[in-house]
């Protein structure tokens, strides 16, 4: 099918499909709710948004900040529209005010408040903040893109669900000129081997 | 019947719109309306602060227009007066109809607009502005809020009207905000004097009006996101 | 960007700058590319859009007529504010003026003003009565560090590309501008250019990250290789060579940023 951007309140389609992400019902009709890709089959219908901020789901491995030490636990951030509290109870070792952690997202409260395990403290790095609707392209398909950066430019490099790229990498420029352009081209097909003659031209 | 600007009655200024601007903001839209300079920012949403301003069962709409100190012919002065708050609030509440708001509770979406140079219809270029930065920012909306003057001078029922239009004696100013494509009517500010008969061509000039903006607008966002070609 | 990751990311300056490197590539002693468009809004007497790097700033030009100081009767005069707005940054908010962007403002205020490259003797209209009176009112954009030089490189340009409105025949500006630019001696443009410094490294043209890893920094105003204007700020300090040093790098760059703002005339 050929790739279409539709915008929000852009009509889609009449007939009974059923509604993944970014669209909504309005009398029978299906509306895009937001800027993105439309991705259809003929049962099933959802956008793809090309920006927005991170919405929590459960068991997504998510990197977050230390924003503040309280004496009863952690205020996190995770490039979200809230934060979160991580009781000092829930971890052995102690952080320090802006520590950056990977985590699994293990549940997400009614007060909009997530609960996270399998926490791990990444060492000293880069922390960059990308969209977390081009969190896939980031990674590719079957971690292809991930790989081009590990083994092209020899970066250690995690990339949060919500958004967020740790990194520690000698190649810094080239790969964050590489994830510019993936997040500025997000739309277009091919864009692993792009992104590769452009690191292959540039190393 | 043409007008000083030898532009057809229903005829919009030409305009010019780019999104995405702002490197740091959220959302952002650039937008050139005859002479009218504007550009839009969207940072959020995000937590609200402090905290007994904010709504627990939805996002709240912070936005601000403001006139920079030389877009007018005498600089204005830079702190808000009356006129820019009064504008601010019922574009806010426009943009309001326009948003999701339910799915982010407690939390504040600051949406600013500011016009760099004014030449009439500078609320309706900045409500089609922030409208747009809001798209561009991801926020899940029902459609965009397309906005545009309309109105009487001399005597003829016109399309975006110009300063020396809006100066006319039997000049009516209406500035209409439509979100599209629903056609709901959420921003309409009006000044002059006016019959029934007269009102009702004034908005149908308007409402017409508002979908060319609209078709405007659905351009501008579609050539961000060129599906081919080299990479950008 | 969030200042959460400006914290995060201050190691990471850190790190780099040890070994004589920058997040961006850039040497110690570089300046990001340097973009002007002039004549960029219809409603001003002169305008600027300056990139700086990711830094952007809107400059505009507005003249009013005023009485002149009692001390210069026949002397117009001018006026530099620097707003840091809503449009640019979460953290900034609309109202009155922050005192970064008071400072900011003033910083580039100084080195317009000290270097006398406005014959402000030519603005007088009424001797000891009316005179002149400049506006320059510049916006940040997008705020990516070192706002002062980018606030006084949209200054100029913009004051470079003004043309005097027309009085009307009270003496009141018109709706019209002259064909007469202002009155601007083009060898002595003044030039800011900022310094901040990391673990006893000095770098030029620092971005918002840097500034933030940096508890010291150095603003010179200068002729090519006449100081016109300095502010040291923040809490760190330097010593007398590292003073000279600076001195010695603003005199080295004056050349190539006077070209791009020459240029434009």
């Amino acid at each position: 099918m050929d790739k279409k951007i539709v915008i929000p309140g852009e009509f889609l389609t009449d007939q009974r499909k059923k509604l993944g992400s970014n669209v909504f019902l309005l009398n029978n009709k299906v509306y895009s709710q937001v800027v993105g890709l439309l991705s259809e089959s003929t049962d099933y219908i959802s956008v793809v948004a090309l920006n927005g901020i991170y919405k929590p789901n459960v068991n997504d491995g998510i990197i977050l900040i230390v924003k503040d030490d309280l004496p009863n636990g952690y205020v996190l951030e995770y490039n979200s529209f809230t934060d979160t509290f991580l009781p000092k109870s829930m971890i052995k070792k102690e952080l320090k005010k802006g520590q950056i952690i990977f985590a699994r997202l293990s549940s997400v409260n009614d007060n909009d408040t997530i609960d996270i395990d399998h926490i791990n403290i990444l060492p000293k790095g880069r922390l960059f903040n990308a969209s977390p609707v081009k969190v896939p392209r980031l990674i590719g398909k079957n971690d292809s893109m991930l790989n081009l950066f590990k083994n092209l430019l020899k970066a250690n490099i995690v990339i949060g669900k919500n958004g967020w790229i740790w990194y520690n990498c000698d190649n810094y420029l080239i790969l964050e000129n590489a994830i510019n352009l993936i997040i500025n081209n997000s739309q277009k097909s091919n864009l692993t081997n792009s992104i590769k003659e452009y690191i292959e031209k540039n190393i | 019947m043409t007008r000083l600007d030898n532009r057809q009655i229903d005829q919009l200024r030409p305009i010019n719109i780019k999104l995405g601007v702002v490197k740091s903001a959220d959302g952002s839209c650039y937008l050139e309306w005859g002479r009218n300079i504007v550009i839009a920012t969207v940072h959020g949403p995000k937590p609200m602060f402090p905290k007994h301003l904010a709504d627990s069962t939805k996002a709240v709409i912070d936005y601000r227009y403001r006139m920079a100190p030389f877009s007018v012919s005498d600089r204005k002065n830079p702190v808000p007066g009356k006129r820019d708050k009064e504008i601010s609030l019922v574009s806010g509440f426009a943009l309001e109809k326009a948003i999701d708001l339910e799915q982010f509770p407690n939390t504040v979406i600051d949406i600013n607009s500011i016009i760099l140079s004014a030449d009439a219809g500078t609320r309706a270029a900045a409500l089609t502005a922030a409208s747009l930065a809001c798209a561009d920012a991801g926020l899940p909306m029902k459609g965009l809020v397309s906005a545009v003057a309309s109105g009487r001078a001399n005597g003829e029922f016109v399309l975006d009207l110009t300063k020396d239009e809006e100066d006319t004696f039997d000049a009516v100013d209406t500035a209409i905000g439509v979100l599209m494509p629903q056609n709901e009517i959420v921003l309409m500010q009006m000044d002059g004097f006016v019959n029934q008969k007269d009102w009702k061509k004034i908005i149908s000039v308007g409402v017409k009006g508002a979908e060319k903006v609209y078709e405007l607008q659905k351009k501008a966002i579609l050539e961000k996101y060129p599906l081919e070609g080299d990479l950008q | 960007m969030s200042s959460i990751l400006n914290i995060v990311n201050a190691d990471n300056v850190l790190k780099l700058i040890k070994e004589g490197k920058r997040l961006d590539g850039r040497n110690l002693d570089e300046f990001r590319n340097l973009e002007i468009k002039t004549g960029v809004i219809p409603s001003a007497a002169g305008s600027a859009w300056v990139k700086l790097g990711n830094t952007e700033i809107i400059a505009g030009i507005k003249f009013a007529v005023g009485s002149p100081y009692p001390d210069s009767p026949d002397e117009g005069s001018m006026s530099l504010n620097l707003e840091l707005t809503g449009i640019s940054s979460p953290d900034f908010f609309t109202g009155p003026p922050q005192i970064d962007a008071i400072e900011y403002g003033r910083v580039a205020d100084r080195a317009l003003r000290s270097s006398e490259f406005i014959d402000f003797k030519k603005l007088s209209i009424v001797s000891g009565e009316k005179v002149f009176v400049i506006f320059i009112d510049c916006i940040a954009i997008n705020a990516d560090g070192n706002l002062i030089d980018a606030t006084e490189f949209a200054a100029l340009a913009a004051l470079l590309n003004t043309k005097i409105p027309i009085l009307d025949e009270n003496n009141n500006i018109g709706k019209e501008l002259s064909s007469d630019s202002l009155p601007i001696d083009l060898n002595k443009i003044p030039l800011s250019i900022t310094f901040e410094k990391i673990d006893n490294k000095i770098l030029i043209d620092p971005t918002e990250e840097e500034e933030f890893t940096s508890n010291t920094r150095f603003s010179l105003g200068l002729i090519k290789d006449t100081i016109v204007s300095c502010q040291k700020s923040k809490g760190g300090s330097f010593s007398e060579d590292e003073i000279n040093i600076m001195i010695d790098l603003a005199i080295k760059k004056y050349d190539s940023i006077i070209k791009i703002i020459k240029s434009l005339i």
